[in-house]
């Protein structure tokens, strides 16, 4: 902070000051004294047998506990209260913090695990065996912005918070200190591998507070600074703030200036609302369980995610709402119109349609119900979740779609829909084409793994990868110039075209199990070995053309990182 | 004002100190020396330096704190050969200091100090105390790396052992009474500390320094020494690890 402004100075420093919220304080307040009964035996939580006994009668206990809650209603200041009101330090990471693995690691894990600095004002050390312990906040936990984690080998120096979900999930496992994480959007928290995080915490989500409860807030802030306001001011910055105290705070804080007196002619420039977004589940109420068609439409731009997401979020849970069939295929109806909708913008790149995608899904699906139904337990889109854990897979797809479509020379969504399933079908048992496929496209090890399965395919880059040494250890030269041409005029019988010169070679490759049609699939596992890679050795040299010499340096190139597969 | 020039190595010294602490700093100056105490993010570590003004060539400053990152200092401190003087310049009125070089200039802007704070160094009463040559103990963490992340230290009358033992193996360094400069220790004691944080901490000692450790029962420990040839001296407090 910079300048003491109203919200640091009338910050509530212990729990009995803070207002509302009675059950969460509660319940925060259980926790830490479960913590501060348990600490000096506690052995972390990944080792919870050994700490059963410890935890008897204290159903539910979790070494970390997520506070969620909207901006502005006091999470961070009641995690301060209550390191406070039990005496304890405080180790605080916020947001403007770079959060990645290391630093987490440093800050969080490290303080986790040791002692803290802490001495009474004679200078003796405070240990943790006589209950002096660390409050760890996290602060804006959800907002850490965590790409895979698994691709870590970007060295630039960045603000990523990469890896930092996995550190904290470590960290809370082997605490020996309270941890806290604070967050507005438990579901963003939680968000992809968050099973692991899920299970050793426990949540406590804090309300907006009322009206009254704000206003009360602010009639001591008046009075603290010696301002007077008339009744409705109060009303109209309680009411525009709709529970963010923060807000209302800052509200009358930008009226204090310069006026001991506040009038409600000072307050008529402001907006009757503040902006603020309303959460997902709100919106799917309006649109699933009400009447109101206008409110269902108008509560898409107030969402707090866009609207491809309030789509997916709909059609995942209609079914779970609209029990009834016709209701239920009626909403779906819509669902699928939109969709209409959504491909001919894409199609025309015409966005004006966006209007009737948005008003289908909320408009549409509102009505398609006879009645109001009641709240039933509403889910995250199973597909996005889907989506997220085949993404590794379907990057691999695409890359090997992409080879296929620049050397068959058709666009990507064409080798997407129709050459990859027809090439996954004849690869099946054809190692002749798994390995002219490799060396004519370049693929790598991930991508021939797409078109048959992996025990045939490390089989196959076995031998690849001993021809390719051999080829070097004949020296390049000549013979690689015939190689290379050869293996591009092996194409031309996958292709279906057969030349009369070709009739002989397809004979000798007819010895080859597996590669003439008619003999059964082979698995491949022994001394099968032998004639597959000697054969496209021996091939007559055609005509070299420029086009092979370019091919031949990009397979050099290839070829370098190649071995490091094995 | 500020005008301060030494050679390059002092202000490694320092930078290195602070460096396994934290690496934004608040520098107070005064104009017999420089003092810097920090604790670092997890209120594991403190240091708490002192330097005085013989360890320059050439020092005047006024009564000043200052922000800075060191960091960024280490870097451009980096490209300065061995010997090299560095000429650390602030103006009055300037929010900026100057670095400059053989034929180069730095500025760099300073850090606001409100958010650096000064912790209060505790007087701890320590009942064990030991001087040690830093190469000795060097070695023993050398030796000690890749089996847990953390050391224990134990005392008796007669010697000083430094231990690491995990599933995978044991490392241990045991000097007694008589190669050690000094040893005074009132009853047996043994402490625990994470293994990065000393490791760096003692990395940051020249290997040719005399140490002193002050140690407690499951407490934390106390490591002096001296840097800028007997001009400054460094005190670092170290938590103990909570036994497992």
């Amino acid at each position: 902070m910079t300048k003491t402004n109203l919200t640091e100075k009338y910050r509530p420093h212990t729990f009995g000051d803070i207002v509302g919220n009675t059950k969460i304080k509660a319940e925060l307040k259980a926790w830490a004294q479960t913590w501060k009964r348990i600490a000096p035996a506690w052995k972390g939580f990944n080792s919870l047998d050994k700490n059963n006994e410890l935890i008897r009668g204290e159903r539910g206990f979790r070494p970390a506990m997520v506070m969620e809650g909207p901006p502005g209603v006091g999470k961070t200041t009641c995690a301060h209260a209550l390191a406070a009101d039990m005496g304890w330090d405080v180790i605080e990471l916020n947001a403007s913090d770079a959060r990645n693995r290391t630093r987490i690691r440093e800050v969080v894990t490290r303080g986790a695990l040791n002692q803290v600095l802490s001495f009474d004002d004679d200078g003796s050390f405070k240990s943790y065996q006589d209950g002096t312990m660390t409050l760890i906040i996290l602060d804006e936990a959800d907002n850490l912005y965590d790409r895979s984690g698994d691709d870590g080998d970007d060295k630039t120096e960045d603000f990523s918070d990469r890896g930092g979900k996995d550190e904290i999930i470590k960290a809370i496992q082997l605490t020996r200190h309270p941890i806290l994480l604070i967050v507005n959007n438990w579901y963003k928290l939680m968000g992809p591998r968050g099973g692991a995080l899920h299970q050793c915490t426990r949540t406590v989500r804090f309300r907006e507070p009322t009206k009254e409860m704000i206003k009360k807030v602010l009639g001591r802030i008046l009075t603290g600074e010696d301002v007077n306001a008339t009744p409705v001011v109060i009303d109209i910055i309680a009411a525009r703030a709709k529970g963010d105290v923060r807000g209302a705070i800052n509200d009358l804080e930008s009226l204090m200036i310069g006026r001991s007196e506040i009038t409600s002619e000072n307050v008529t420039t402001f907006d009757r609302h503040r902006d603020k977004k309303k959460k997902i589940f709100d919106v799917l109420k309006i649109i699933l369980l009400e009447m109101d068609m206008g409110r269902a439409i108008k509560s898409l731009w107030e969402a707090d995610v866009d609207m491809g997401m309030v789509q997916e979020w709909i059609a995942e849970n209609i079914p779970r709402i609209y029990t009834n069939r016709d209701e239920l295929a009626r909403g779906m109806d819509m669902i699928s119109k939109a969709d209409v909708f959504e491909g001919r913008i894409r199609r025309r790149q015409y966005y004006r349609y966006r209007r009737y995608v948005g008003q289908l899904i909320t408009g549409g699906v509102c009505v398609a119900k006879k009645h109001r139904h009641g709240w039933s337990k509403m889910q995250f889109p199973e597909h996005i979740k889907n989506m997220s854990r085949s993404k590794r897979k379907r990057r691999v797809q695409r890359t090997l779609a992409r080879k296929i479509s620049q050397n068959i020379h058709v666009s990507l969504g064409y080798a997407i829909t129709v050459f990859v399933p027809f090439w996954r079908i004849m690869a099946k048992s054809d190692n002749r084409l798994v390995f002219n496929t490799i060396y004519e496209m370049g693929l790598d090890m991930n991508e021939s793994a797409e078109l048959m399965d992996r025990d045939n395919v490390k089989w196959i880059w076995k031998q690849y990868l001993e021809y390719q040494k051999k080829r070097i250890s004949d020296s390049i030269g000549a013979s690689s110039k015939k190689i290379s041409a050869a293996a591009f005029d092996d194409r031309k019988p996958i292709s279906g075209h057969k030349s009369i010169e070709e009739t002989a070679q397809v004979e000798v490759l007819s010895r080859i199990p597996g590669t003439d049609g008619t003999s059964k699939p082979i698995v491949p596992k022994t001394d099968a070995v032998e004639p597959l890679i000697p054969k496209i050795d021996d091939y007559p040299e055609p005509e070299s053309s420029d086009e092979g010499k370019t091919r031949k340096k990009e397979k050099k190139d290839n070829q370098i990182s190649l071995d490091s597969f094995f | 004002m500020l005008h301060i020039v030494g050679k390059v190595e002092t202000f490694r010294e320092l930078v290195d100190v602070v460096l396994t602490v934290v690496e934004e700093v608040k520098l107070v100056f005064n104009p017999e020396g420089i003092r810097i105490r920090t604790v670092d993010p997890a209120h594991i570590a403190m240091v708490d330096l002192t330097l005085g003004k013989e360890a320059f060539e050439k020092y005047e400053a006024d009564e000043m704190e200052v922000g800075l990152s060191m960091n960024k200092f280490s870097k451009v401190l980096s490209l300065a050969e061995a010997g090299t003087e560095i000429t650390l310049k602030i103006a009055n009125e300037t929010n900026e200091v100057v670095i400059t070089f053989g034929n180069l200039e730095r500025k760099m802007i300073l850090i606001d100090t409100a958010n650096l704070t000064e912790p209060k160094m505790p007087d701890l009463k320590l009942p064990a105390t030991i001087t040690v040559q830093a190469h000795e103990v060097r070695q023993a963490i050398k030796i000690s790396m890749d089996i847990t992340d953390y050391i224990s230290i134990s005392v008796d009358e007669n010697r000083f052992i430094l231990e690491n033992s995990g599933d995978t193996g044991s490392a241990k360094l045991e000097l007694l009474k008589e190669k050690l400069e000094e040893l005074e220790c009132e009853s047996p004691i043994t402490s625990m500390f994470a293994l990065d944080y000393f490791s760096k901490m003692i990395k940051s000692i020249k290997k040719s320094e005399l140490v002193r450790m002050h140690l407690g029962n499951a407490y934390p420990i106390k490591v002096e020494f001296t840097i800028a040839g007997q001009n400054g001296m460094v005190t670092y407090l170290l938590a103990p690890r909570i036994e497992s």
